[in-house]
């Protein structure tokens, strides 16, 4: 077991303890955390069809999970970046500002905080209207606010001069798994007295042929067809570790999470969400997309290790959940490798039903809504499912469960062989 | 022959390069001394005046382009007529 009290500031590694702060969210459940949060608890779903978004005349799929109001063409769109029309920016932006809103007047040191936001595929979509644009054009052809506003450390650099946050910046691109990447590297820092605060997580808008139309070549995205049942009501067409999961369902979004070490938090009296324990990454050095098992187990088992807590301590793990046929059931052997035969009684539940995959940002949305199961004691259901006989974990379909937790895992793989797994802790400030 | 509607031009630099409503501008206007436009908003008014209206741009008339004046008389010697508002 962990040995730390809350009066301590170091963890059992004589590390500084790390705490969370601050959250902010975008989705296609709501344009902020707290409304996020309402529509995961009451298990609706986000995914919708917009032929507008997705025109199947260059699309392979007219379904995925959009944030509205939000972009550059959109009336309400932040003044302050309006050129830079790539949605990840918008989204982005906005989130780390809501993530970051406790510290509001707050006589923090501008460099002591570092900035780590992460992408995937970053402004692609800028880059694929200009592309499209440029066809038309003659030599002058190719928008000037294209370059920097497709680059991923864009998000970063427009926070940070938006917010004034003047530490340490980094970009991290690792895929599905960039968000946690994120939240690590934020931690890593402050690990490293390189930082006293990080404002880490992921965004991403990538709705373009090129990414849309392979992932769905590569029989990675579901492409929903008449009579199945997320063609008449797209809400049922991500179906985490069901038995009819048929790929994932992109979607955009945007999470970002203010991490602080405890002496500053309570230096500066903010109100404390959660503990960040336990981190790891590693790589799978095996396949360009397929996950591995193996390598899942281990990065898993070094989150642990390194929150000081045994496998019998985890009270609920927020899945990967992406509902491919691949990732759920490589997902859930690889659970049931490191916790063996406590595994079953660890709820494990995929927020991917809810809002689908957006990409790099999903694991920082994930990671957010862990730390929030754990200061409210309720886990957010897995909707969609139907039991597969091979995939035998309680997965808490369709309804919400209120059950105390001490400490909780959420772990994303990316393509690329990139695994990230993240512990925290319920904070009782006792 | 194109006609473009001057009124309508000014609107279209107003736009593209967010020139505040309390800025005036007029003909003898310079783009980054009198209305804050950087180089990267020029460009891209360029652009739009492109898109828009179909007229290209060689790259020493781009240089030369200093003032909303030049502007009109880069687009006159293209042959476009500029009506009034």
């Amino acid at each position: 077991m962990m040995n730390t009290s809350t009066s301590q500031n170091v963890d059992h590694r004589n590390r500084p303890r790390i705490v969370v702060v601050g959250m902010g969210a975008t989705s296609c459940l709501g344009r902020n955390w707290p409304a996020t949060w309402a529509g995961l608890r009451d298990g609706r779903g986000g995914i919708t069809r917009n032929t507008d978004r997705l025109p199947l005349e260059r699309f392979m799929t007219d379904i995925g999970g959009f944030v509205d109001g939000f972009g550059p063409t959109s009336p309400d769109s932040d003044p302050r970046i309006v050129k830079l029309e790539a949605r990840f920016l918008h989204l982005g932006l906005a989130s780390a500002e809501e993530a970051w809103k406790p510290l509001t007047g707050k006589p923090y040191d501008p460099d002591r905080v570092a900035v780590v936001a992460a992408s995937a595929f970053g402004g692609m979509d800028l880059q694929d209207n200009e592309r499209v644009k440029a066809e038309s054009r003659g030599r002058l052809n190719m928008g000037p606010y294209t370059v920097p506003g497709l680059l991923i450390n864009q998000l970063g650099g427009q926070i940070s001069q938006h917010l004034g946050l003047l530490g340490p910046g980094f970009g991290p691109s690792n895929a599905c798994a960039s968000g946690g990447h994120a939240l690590v590297l934020g931690a890593m820092l402050i690990r490293l007295g390189m930082a006293d605060m990080a404002l880490c997580g992921a965004s991403e808008s990538v709705f373009v042929p090129s990414v849309v139309n392979s992932f769905a070549t590569m029989k990675a995205l579901a492409v929903i067809k008449p009579g199945d049942r997320g063609f008449d009501d797209p809400s049922q067409s991500s179906r985490p570790f069901s038995a009819d999961r048929a790929g994932f369902v992109m979607s955009e979004g945007s999470g970002m999470i203010a991490l602080s070490t405890l002496d500053e938090a309570r230096r500066l009296n903010l109100e404390i969400l959660g503990e960040f324990v336990g981190l790891a990454v590693n790589s799978d050095g095996y396949h360009m997309a397929a996950p591995f098992k193996s390598q899942i187990e281990k990065c898993l088992k070094l989150a642990l290790q390194d929150a000081g807590i045994e496998t019998n301590c985890i009270d609920y793990y927020n899945a990967h959940g992406t509902s491919t046929t691949v990732n759920d059931s490589t997902e859930t052997l690889a659970l049931k490798g490191v916790y063996g035969d406590f595994t079953k009684q660890i709820p494990v539940s995929s927020i991917k039903g809810a809002l689908g995959h957006s990409l790099g940002a999903a694991s920082a949305l994930e990671a957010i809504t862990t730390v929030e199961s754990l200061r409210r004691g309720e886990i957010v259901p897995t909707i969609n499912h139907v039991v597969d006989p091979e995939l035998d974990l309680d997965y808490v379909p369709g309804q919400a469960r209120s059950k105390p937790i001490l400490h909780a895992m959420s772990a994303s793989f990316g393509f690329g062989g990139t695994n990230n797994a993240l512990v925290f802790r319920r904070w009782n400030d006792d | 022959m194109i006609e473009i509607r001057h009124d309508e031009l000014i609107q279209n630099i107003r736009t593209t390069a967010k020139i505040p409503s309390k800025v005036l501008i007029t003909s003898t206007s310079r783009f980054q001394d009198d209305l804050g436009v950087d180089s990267l908003d020029f460009v891209s008014i360029l652009l739009n005046i492109q898109d828009d209206f179909g007229i290209e741009w060689t790259d020493e008339e781009i240089s030369g382009i200093l003032t909303v004046s030049d502007l009109l008389d880069g687009l006159k010697k293209r042959g476009v007529k500029l009506l009034a508002a």
